[in-house]
């Protein structure tokens, strides 16, 4: 049985995964693998949460997770293009990282207690839409993060394949060359993706730890940073097809939360393998007709073309 | 041989590009290691003035705690007898071009793995601890290789990016290993979710009557070893660099890729579970929740610090086995919280990988001007 409750939950758990893999889509479409999304993501809610909780304020605490996103990200750039890095290990640098610099500032910040319980997000109901049958409070009646996710999968959408701009980063990561020739610079489009990318998937890490979690804990995003990288992929790099994705894994989580909750002891475990394998699942399924951006991972050196 | 070629080949052209920049061991990389050592203790310890610490004082308690008692050294030289393996498959799967980042399951289920031969096998108390012993680091080896191997599966029947499915699979590991230790092992009345201890003929034998320091470290530098020798030396090692090297030139030689990445899957994946036996067998005795939590990360450190060079690798598993023991000191007594020991983690691999990139780009930008010069 389906209850509206779930619906609710399905959302709230897709929008940072939708967010995460929007940023995963840009900087990959860029031609720059998007290991570090886990990382980014963990950056994003501590970030929000130190913020939020110091100041008290929503637009502070945003501003502060995007410009550390942005920071965090420049540093996977700069790695990844001026260095020429290996983008996947990079990636595992920059998450392993994380991990470290969050550990280390929560205690910093709270000491020997646990992260305090910030409140900044409220349901916002949109008068009329929220109150249609089955769907009006899972679409209509959420947080301003919620509804900033499908924003951001419209724009990130138009901005891809309707502007000139998304056009430069997509030929960046399909034949880096040939954007060159046409007088762009491929390192700057591929920095400002991929900072840019840093800065969404950090917004979705606040997402995460704002709405969902109200809280920080030590490697809380656990995993969803790499659940997002394959929305990314199983979408084929597509906005619009993320949102299905992300709202597939939703309704994954809900289910697992739903089932750790009526089950005991041990068994809880193995429920919460359900995303990793179903993740695995639509890896394996989308396969080869997964295509990468042809110039995906291979740094671009001018003097050597 | 060369249908199998083949039919891996539209799945391996894409990955053909990234195994022409994997990072390859050179007389540079000790140099790089160096680098990445500074840069990992300046980032430290700036962190550290910011925050308001004492830098000195905190660097100090590392160095107690790591090396400081006989006790610690003891201690230090366990902990890296787990990174010691799984680094030393980790450097063989890399320098083949595999790139398995999964060991954090792979660890966790082969110490499941052994732990679960010395719980239910009838009759494990009775045997002699040479067989027993044995016979768990089999089973930890097999499961942590077949676990790699659905990865190698994945990877060549439907081209699937092997990094995202390995570290996915990693969480499944992981969490499948918590379910055997909670669930079907579970020790009633325990505080925290752990098996009962295992039969003591399954133990790791110790050096000193103090009983310490055991065997692991000598198992992990006895198999650096023999990947070294078999890298370095032997036709399997050889097939395994030509195909890190580039792939159509495998092909072309007649070596079959798909082989040899389920070959070094298998490897690497084998390692990782032997670390995790080790580690049940030797140190803990008995399987518990998060006992390998980070092992497989700070494995995958030692062997980019070691330039993936698997002798290189006893050297940079002791010197982080050393730091993470080390962090725990320094929390204790400069209050310097342990998770900074992570940050170094994820400084050196950035070090090394860029400096690795920046050198291999040197060396192409200095051959291509001398090739312009005399030409």
């Amino acid at each position: 049985v389906i209850k509206s409750a779930d619906l609710v939950q399905t959302v709230v758990l897709a929008a940072p995964i939708v967010i995460a893999a929007l940023a995963g889509i840009i900087s990959e479409r860029a031609g720059v693998f998007a290991l570090g999304l886990e990382g980014f993501m963990l950056v994003g809610c501590f970030v929000a949460i130190w913020v939020g909780a110091e100041t008290g304020s929503l637009p502070l605490a945003v501003l502060a997770t995007l410009a550390a996103g942005a920071l965090y990200g420049a540093v996977l750039a700069v790695a990844a293009i001026k260095f020429g890095a290996d983008q996947l290990l990079a990636g595992v640098a920059i998450n392993v990282l994380a991990l470290g610099l969050t550990g280390y500032l929560q205690t910093i910040a709270w000491a020997d207690t646990s992260a305090p319980v910030v409140r900044l997000t409220e349901r916002i109901a949109i008068p009329g839409l929220s109150e249609l049958p089955v769907v009006g409070r899972a679409l209509f009646d959420q947080s301003i993060f919620v509804y900033l996710a499908f924003a951001l999968v419209i724009a990130t959408s138009l901005w891809l394949f309707r502007t000139r701009w998304g056009l430069v980063v997509r030929a960046t990561g399909e034949m880096a060359a040939s954007v060159e020739t046409s007088g762009h610079s491929v390192a700057r489009v591929r920095y400002l993706a991929v900072i840019a990318s840093g800065m969404l998937a950090a917004l979705g890490g606040a997402a995460l730890a704002l709405v969902q979690a109200q809280t920080f804990t030590n490697n809380m995003t656990a995993g969803r940073g790499f659940l997002a990288l394959t929305v990314a992929v199983f979408a084929r790099w597509r906005p619009g097809l993320a949102l299905l994705g992300a709202l597939l894994f939703g309704a994954v989580d809900t289910l697992q939360l739903r089932l750790q909750i009526s089950s005991g002891g041990g068994s809880s475990y193995l429920i919460q393998t359900l995303p990793y394998v179903i993740a695995v699942v639509a890896i394996v399924l989308s396969g080869r007709a997964a295509a990468y951006p042809a110039s995906i991972g291979i740094p671009y050196r001018r003097e050597t073309r | 041989v060369s249908a199998s070629v083949d039919s891996a080949e539209p799945a391996v052209a894409a990955s053909v590009r990234r195994e022409d920049r994997r990072p390859r061991p050179s007389f540079d990389a000790a140099r790089d290691a160096l680098v990445a050592l500074i840069g990992a203790v300046a980032v430290s310890a700036l962190l550290m003035l910011v925050a308001g610490y004492d830098p000195v004082l905190a660097l100090q308690a590392l160095f107690e705690g790591g090396f400081g008692t006989s006790a610690n050294i003891s201690s230090t030289l366990n902990l890296a007898a787990p990174l010691l393996l799984s680094a030393v498959g980790a450097a063989i799967a890399f320098r083949a071009g595999v790139w398995n980042i999964g060991q954090e399951g792979q660890i966790a289920l082969g110490g499941a793995g052994a732990a679960f031969v010395a719980l239910e096998l009838p009759g494990f108390e009775g045997l002699p601890p040479v067989l027993a012993i044995t016979l768990c680091l089999v089973a930890g080896f097999v499961v942590g290789g077949l676990w790699a191997s659905l990865t190698t599966l994945a990877r060549l029947i439907a081209g699937a990016n092997e990094v995202i499915v390995s570290l996915l699979l990693a969480f499944v590991g992981v969490l499948v290993t918590s379910f055997f230790i909670s669930g079907p092992l579970f020790l009633d009345g325990a505080g925290f979710p752990q098996s009962e201890p295992i039969p003591s003929s399954g133990w790791l034998w110790t050096f000193s009557t103090a009983g310490l320091l055991h065997v692991g470290i000598v198992i992990g530098i006895l198999v650096a070893f023999v990947a070294w020798v078999v890298m370095g030396y032997t036709r399997t090692g050889y097939r395994l660099r030509v195909v890190g090297a580039s792939v159509p030139a495998a092909s072309y030689g007649g070596i079959s890729y798909a082989r040899q990445f389920a070959l070094a899957m298998l490897i690497s994946g084998g390692t990782a579970g032997l670390a995790g036996a080790v580690e049940v067998l030797g140190s803990q005795h008995k399987l518990i929740i998060g006992f390998s939590t980070g092992f497989g990360f700070t494995s995958l450190a030692a062997a980019l610090l070691a330039g993936l060079n698997p002798l290189a690798c006893v050297l940079t598993a002791v010197l982080f086995a050393f730091i993470t023991l080390g962090g725990v000191q320094m929390q204790q007594v400069a209050e310097v919280p342990a998770a900074l020991t992570s940050v170094m983690q994820g400084v050196i691999i950035l070090f090394v990988i860029c400096g690795v990139a920046g050198g291999a780009y040197r060396r192409e930008r200095r051959a291509a001007v001398t090739s312009e010069e005399s030409a």
